[in-house]
């Protein structure tokens, strides 16, 4: 995949959260790149430190979580690179909405519930120096709503975030997101809190206006459908970890690692009859207390003794296809 | 047993003394209940972290140190108490004892001018003795540093037998108003608006003076009651008339008391009857009074909050008693109170500075205490806070 | 808006029964009084059965409770009820004190507000730091303070020593136009009746403010500190947002629980006024109820316990319509 322009290069990032508990390490050693104009999807089990990972992105971890080492190298232009981990709060300011922006979960919460949506766009707006005043943030409110389908725009510009539906909330705030042309967004499980039928309404939004506007998607969830649907590279993520990466065609025809083979046979497949849906045995291992050598290895059914003690090696099968496990050491190693 | 968080952060002499407390009771509890310890770790844990969390907090410190210091006073002050609360020591010697200075020294009989030996002084009920008044006498030469020990017995009683059945009163009409809503909720909930039409003092200065008429007939014909509470208040039987109108007081926040707990309670009922657990448990036809005080009450959202209020409450009661006996509606002399000895000494103020100022000081810190525990306690019964507590990193651990 | 509407009507109808009720609670003040009031009127024990058989009379003593409850009603509201002890009309006493009273109480609840929201803001800005604590200190020892106590040290300090305040007189402008001395002096620019009335007032009106400012500080603190953990603050950051419209943000989110017990801290100073305008001499309506219970003027009192209900569900009638305006949330 070289020649190809890189939006954003991770590097070696580590996150861990000081808890009362003990050290939680969510983002542990993770490296992975995203080239302009692709959506990339992190997949995972809730809890293996994708969101995190997500916020690391633009440095909106919180507290008491810390990036304690690694570098996150944005190019908002091919060939200049930023390294965000550097960067102080007022250059930050600049990169988050404006360069890189959010979608999260919960659009209920991720709402002020005082105001209008339309006024939270225009703010945002007017802030980034998209529009010169507050008036021309309405009007251009009602344009975006118009954009993400939004049911009755003009007078929704006016309504306050309770007044709304879920669906309309969460396409609010896409709206709002995407208000100031960034480069590169982030979806955090953007259709999770949603009903089933309104989810795929949202995910067309998203995805249509992902390509009208040449943007790049990074798409948080652990839906393996969505991922199958939306994305064109797949990273899977396993307690702090990335385990293996791949184009999507890839990671389903030939998963490699046997985590991401138990998370496929988790999926349902409309097209053939089954008796019973796989799941994956044993639980997601204590992020206080994560097991050595590989962290997959007690729910592992090809776990080998090697596995309990050393810690597997990132292999590459082809150049875009990674791996992080024992089984293929064989092979090139990265 | 080493935990996890032994392994990488540091503790303070306080953690470590609280990790004994916790492990000390648990393990006479497991030498009477086996197996009952690892059973319960995780409850330990959190009873671990809420002293982490007030270890961590200066001011619930110093306000769980004033109320220890209150209820030791109060409880053990009057046997303590070099004088009784109204031996007034200018039967003795006027120009001495009259508005004496703090530090002033009499020594009965010697410095005596109206009794000369011992019986006469005892006959006057003035006890022989060398006596430093630390804290200066009042116009009837009574030693303040004694009153003092015996208003904080009567602040003390007065607080716990308002808090004893005001608060439960509230509570229980909250309750029952949250868990059953419609036309008991809205009986309920109008019936404590109307309370709630006077700010709280105004009712209770009201009621304080025209409840003692009462309360006195009550209390002639009740000799056990009476005797009982001439006991509690450490009163002289000859003063048991006053008693009437310390227990109007008690009435009277108990009438003011209640409202505030009622609409506490049956807001944090109402969320709280949303959760999945309770329907639940409705669902499995749970009796309405289990789920209530098994499932409700308990609840870190409703307890905690309700305990913190209940603590800071304390402080309040304490603050209004004195101010109504500040107005004259509460205690009345000889007794000992500290609003009354505000009231009775601001008539020399500000020559005789002490008489305003030390009773003033008794009410302050014991309120502050009250106040500064109760802000904390919520920190502490809150899980969520209570998370967040920091502990530094051990050297040597991975960054 | 239409909510906002059906909202003030049912709030308008609720507040007509709990005035009733509040008639009806007064009342009961009325029914536990001594068991011989007209005997305590007519001077005691020595009194002379004749009068003491009149007042009864007058006052329906005899009769059966509800009857009582009946005149009490008739006689409040036609404004004919009568004190057997100062043989005046208790309404008319009540409202020639209401101006010191009420002007005392918004002198102190402009303090508490101005000086309260503001502490409460720093500190929680200044989260955890010595400002912090300073600001936590001064509102947990203001709060806890017995203002009698610290009414007399200020005394001794502004008076005895310093002289910058004056302990008698009321001050009132040569007209009245609205009834409340200050804004009458304002409005007729009596500039030096203005100056009087703010040297006699401030103390007082600080010392009443005293507890209810560190309880305000405390809360918007707090409600501060909570708004700043609320979901929406990550994806205003997440937006780019700048310090200012974060703030913005939080401290309308904030000022909602304020706002509600904004009634709740007006009820409190209500209710210091009697110890405040006892200790300060000032002639309102507190220092009034003092002044009839030491005369067994319990008609007075019930007055005065009646009319200050009144003021205060008013004022929590105005507060609730203030926070069904602030908060769009608010729907019954």
């Amino acid at each position: 995949m070289t020649g190809r322009d890189p939006i954003i290069v991770v590097r070696d990032l580590h996150v861990y959260f000081y808890t009362h508990a003990g050290i939680v390490r969510a983002v542990d050693g993770i490296s992975f790149t995203v080239y302009r104009g692709e959506t990339f999807c992190l997949v995972g089990e809730t809890g293996c430190g994708k969101s995190v990972t997500a916020k690391a992105l633009a440095r909106i971890v919180p507290p008491p979580g810390k990036i304690v080492k690694g570098e996150i190298i944005f190019y908002p232009e091919p060939g200049k690179p930023i390294d965000v981990t550097k960067l102080g709060e007022k250059e930050l300011e600049r990169i988050r909405g404006r360069l890189i922006a959010y979608v999260f979960q919960d659009p209920s919460a991720a709402l002020d519930p005082l105001y209008t949506v339309g006024y939270q766009l225009a703010e945002t707006v007017k802030h980034h120096g998209i529009v010169k005043s507050f008036k021309e943030g309405f009007q251009l409110a009602a344009k975006l709503f118009r954009k993400v389908l939004m049911p009755d725009a003009d007078e929704r510009v006016k309504a306050y975030p309770h007044e709304l539906s879920g669906g309309m909330k969460q396409r609010s705030v896409i709206a709002i997101s995407l208000s100031t042309e960034p480069k590169l967004l982030i979806a955090d499980e953007p259709t999770t809190a949603l009903d089933v039928t309104v989810q795929a309404q949202v995910m067309d939004v998203l995805k249509r206006l992902k390509e009208e506007k040449n943007l790049t998607l990074i798409l948080i969830t652990h839906n393996m459908g969505l991922v199958a649907e939306m994305c064109d590279r797949v990273a899977v993520m396993y307690a702090g970890k990335i385990v293996e990466e791949a184009p999507v065609d890839e990671l389903f025809k030939q998963p490699l690692h046997p985590y991401t083979k138990m998370l496929l046979q988790a999926v349902p497949d409309p097209s053939r009859r089954v008796e019973r849906l796989e799941s994956i045995p044993g639980s997601v291992p204590n992020p206080l207390n994560l097991p050595p050598g590989c962290r997959f290895h007690p729910r592992c059914p090809h776990a080998l003794k090697r596995c309990r003690e050393e810690e597997p090696p990132e292999v590459y099968v082809s150049p875009s296809h990674r791996v992080v496990c024992w089984l293929y050491a064989g092979g090139r190693r990265g | 047993m080493e935990t996890l968080r032994d392994k990488v952060y540091e503790k303070n002499i306080l953690d470590r003394l609280a990790d004994m407390l916790v492990d000390g009771i648990a393990s006479v509890i497991e030498k009477f209940r086996p197996g009952w310890r690892a059973r319960n770790e995780a409850k330990l844990d959190e009873y671990r972290l809420m002293l982490y969390t007030l270890n961590r907090s200066p001011p619930g410190l110093i306000g769980l140190m004033l109320i220890i210091g209150f209820v030791f006073t109060a409880v053990f002050g009057p046997l303590i108490a070099p004088l009784s609360y109204d031996t007034p020591l200018v039967f003795c010697n006027y120009e001495k004892a009259y508005l004496a200075a703090p530090g002033t020294t009499i020594v009965v009989p010697q410095d005596c001018n109206s009794c000369s030996t011992v019986e006469e002084c005892l006959e006057l009920g003035i006890p022989p003795g060398k006596y430093t008044l630390v804290f200066g006498a009042d116009d009837y030469g009574r030693d303040l540093y004694s009153r003092l020990l015996y208003g904080a017995r009567t602040s003390f009683i007065v607080t716990v037998l308002t808090m004893a059945v005001g608060p439960l009163i509230g509570i229980l009409l909250g309750l029952v108003a949250g868990y059953y809503g419609g036309i008991v909720d809205e009986i309920i909930m109008r019936i404590t608006d109307i309370f709630l039409a006077f700010p709280g003092l105004i009712l209770a200065i009201a009621f304080s003076a025209v409840l003692p008429y009462r309360i006195s007939d009550i209390l002639q014909e009740n000799v056990v009651l009476r005797d009982f509470l001439l006991w509690l208040f450490a009163v002289k039987p000859e003063h048991a008339p006053s008693l009437a109108y310390l227990v109007s007081v008690v009435i009277a926040l108990w009438i003011v008391w209640w409202p505030g707990y009622a609409r506490l309670v049956r807001g944090a009922v109402l969320s709280a009857r949303e959760a999945t657990f309770v329907e639940a448990a409705r669902a499995l036809g749970v009796p309405v009074r289990r789920i209530l005080f098994k499932h409700i009450l308990p609840q870190p959202t409703v307890s905690g909050p309700l305990i913190a209020y209940l603590t800071t409450d304390m402080g309040t009661v304490i603050l209004v008693e004195a101010g109504l006996s500040f107005l004259g509606v509460g205690a009345v002399p000889p007794l000992a109170d500290w609003g009354r000895m505000i009231y009775d000494g601001a008539r020399y103020f500000p020559n005789a500075w002490w008489l305003v100022f030390y009773p003033g000081l008794a009410i302050f810190l014991t309120t502050l205490g009250f106040y500064l525990f109760g802000d904390t306690l919520r920190d502490i019964l809150d899980p969520k806070t209570r998370r967040r507590i920091r502990f530094k990193v051990k050297r040597g651990v991975a960054v | 808006m239409a909510d906002l509407k059906k909202f003030l009507v049912r709030r308008l109808i609720t507040f007509i029964p709990t005035l009733i009720g509040a008639t009806f609670l007064v009342f009961l003040v009325a029914v536990v009084v001594p068991a011989d009031p007209a005997r305590l009127w007519a001077g005691g024990e020595k009194a002379d059965p004749r009068v003491v058989e009149l007042l009864r009379k007058e006052y329906h003593l005899d009769e059966p409770i509800w009857v009582q409850y009946y005149y009490f009603m008739v006689n409040l509201i036609t404004n004919r009820m009568v004190s057997p002890v100062t043989h005046e009309n208790v309404w008319s006493t009540i409202l020639e004190r209401l101006p010191v009273t009420l002007q005392l109480a918004l002198f102190s609840f402009t303090l508490v507000v101005a000086v309260g929201v503001p502490l409460g803001i720093i500190a929680a800005l200044k989260r955890d730091t010595i400002v912090d604590y300073l600001i936590r200190a001064f509102a947990a020892i203001g709060m806890s303070m017995p203002i009698f106590w610290f009414a007399y040290i200020l005394i001794f300090v502004f008076y005895t020593n310093l002289g910058w305040t004056t302990l008698a007189g009321n001050p009132t402008p040569a007209k009245t136009i609205t009834g409340l001395p200050i804004l009458d002096a304002i409005l007729l620019g009596d500039w030096r009746t203005v100056c009087q009335i703010v040297e006699r007032f401030w103390l007082p009106s600080l010392v009443l403010a005293w507890p209810s400012i560190g309880f305000v500080a405390r809360l918007v603190r707090n409600s501060f500190l909570d708004a700043m953990s609320a979901d929406f603050v990550e994806y205003i950051i997440a937006r780019g947002l700048p310090k200012t419209t974060l703030y913005k943000h939080v401290l309308r989110n904030a000022l909602v629980p304020v706002v509600t017990v904004l009634g709740l801290i007006f009820g409190g100073l209500l209710a210091g006024a009697p110890i405040t305008e006892t200790i300060f001499a000032l002639p309102g309506i507190g220092m009034l109820m003092i002044q009839s219970i030491q005369n067994y003027d319990y008609l007075t009192l019930i007055g005065g316990v009646f009319f200050i209900g009144l003021i205060y569900l008013t004022i929590n009638l105005v507060v609730d319509i203030l926070y069904a305006i602030i908060d769009p949330r608010i729907r019954y």
